[in-house]
């Protein structure tokens, strides 16, 4: 797996403080979108005229430091709210609202023919969500080729592992099938995201971005109990010393 | 009352392109507007969750989104949808039901939309009883700019 460069390791000691200092702890979810958002903030997003939306709400923290560092000061709850004046486009936590609601943008943007993309980061339990199938056909249906839609595909949900609990492994099969652009990707290869993420593409484009859920602390990498779990002072500890290296 | 949505929407289109008029796949009354606006009418199909989310991120990019079905499809199934995305966020969205099938079985019949569209915080509710009060109440909602649900039914016919 791809070794993590400092900007990964600050962003998650970042993401410890500040989900810390705010009664958040989904640690599992928040690392393993980190190169991901990272991308998007430093490569991709062009912010006079895309938007973003964070439809994996619960691994806001993140989405959080990479909004601090641009200046904006949104709301610290453990879900997002929609702000667009501190850069949140969307409130989410409940899943399954924000591919529909970036669908709707993108479908604006083509009425009203004015550029710029729509990116919606969105977890593989999600997937399981029937507004994830339906925008499929949507956004294809109106040939949303402004629309990209990154999975982080982590392999985990609340309660254990997505598939012993409801398979979305035919993602990519259908959404080809559908008609969408495909891209099935290492999600902590921060190249190949910048380069797929920036890709020109004809049709609604789905990137499946494969990660480890708790990536960068070895006790939390693959662990189900780290979706949702409040790190003891002594795991805290530990989890810092790993980063620091 | 549906004769008088058909109407208002097309008025209303006529002075404002950022309309837009989303169905979930229940085209009644929609004739005039189709051909007059082609590319502001949407036929969403059967997907009544995502249909209400698509219509607030349009409301997001400052379209005026109206999105017409039958009241408990349009309001009941895609519940959580309107609670987030619609009023939470206090997007100006119009939702127009219309639950004219008192002999469709209990499918077809809303359970009771003054009380449900009254929990909301933003979501503004209309229940006309006449033509001239449906266009009062599109025209109403048009001009607030908030989010709003307008029951219609054929005249006379009670709401529950």
């Amino acid at each position: 797996m791809t070794e993590l460069n400092k900007r990964s390791k600050n962003l998650r000691l970042e993401i410890i403080k500040l989900s810390k200092a705010n009664g958040g702890y989904h640690y599992g979810g928040s690392f393993s979108c980190v190169e991901i958002l990272i991308s998007l903030f430093d490569k991709c997003l062009n912010f006079e005229k895309d938007k973003f939306v964070m439809s994996k709400g619960h691994a806001c923290w993140g989405y959080y430091v990479l909004l601090h560092e641009r200046g904006y000061r949104p709301l610290l709850e453990g879900h997002p709210h929609r702000d667009v004046h501190n850069g949140v486009e969307w409130t989410t936590g409940s899943e399954g609202h924000g591919m529909p609601a970036a669908l709707g943008m993108a479908l604006a943007r083509k009425l009203k023919k004015q550029e710029g993309e729509i990116f919606v980061l969105i977890g593989d339990g999600e997937c399981q969500e029937g507004t994830t199938w339906e925008s499929f056909l949507l956004a294809k249906q109106h040939k949303l080729n402004n629309l990209t839609v990154i999975v982080d595909y982590n392999k985990i949900q609340g309660s254990g592992f997505v598939e012993d609990i409801l398979s979305v492994k035919s993602l990519g099969n259908v959404a080809r099938a559908v008609g969408w652009k495909v891209s099935e990707i290492d999600g902590h290869d921060l190249d190949i995201l910048s380069k797929t993420l920036k890709e020109k593409k004809n049709e609604p484009h789905l990137i499946i971005a494969d990660t480890v859920k708790g990536k960068g602390v070895s006790f939390m990498e693959n662990q189900p109990k780290w979706h949702a779990n409040w790190p003891s002072t002594e795991y805290e500890k530990k989890a810092i010393e790993e980063l620091s290296k | 009352m549906r004769r008088a949505f058909g109407k208002t929407i097309v008025k209303l289109a006529q002075k404002d392109e950022k309309i837009i008029l989303i169905s979930g796949d229940v085209e009644q009354e929609m004739d005039e507007f189709k051909k007059l606006f082609p590319d502001r009418y949407i036929n969403a199909g059967l997907c009544e969750q995502s249909m209400i989310s698509m219509a607030a991120g349009m409301a997001a990019e400052g379209l005026r989104p109206y999105v017409y079905s039958i009241t408990p499809f349009l309001i009941e199934r895609p519940f959580e949808q309107i609670k987030i995305d619609i009023d939470e966020q206090d997007l100006p969205v119009v939702l127009i039901g219309n639950s004219d099938y008192p002999s469709h079985g209990p499918t077809h019949r809303p359970l009771n939309p003054e009380k449900l569209i009254s929990i909301f915080k933003n979501i503004m509710g209309y229940f006309p009883r006449s033509q001239f009060e449906t266009e009062k109440a599109m025209l109403d909602s048009y001009i607030m700019k908030k989010p709003a649900i307008i029951c219609i039914k054929k005249d006379g016919l009670p709401f529950i």
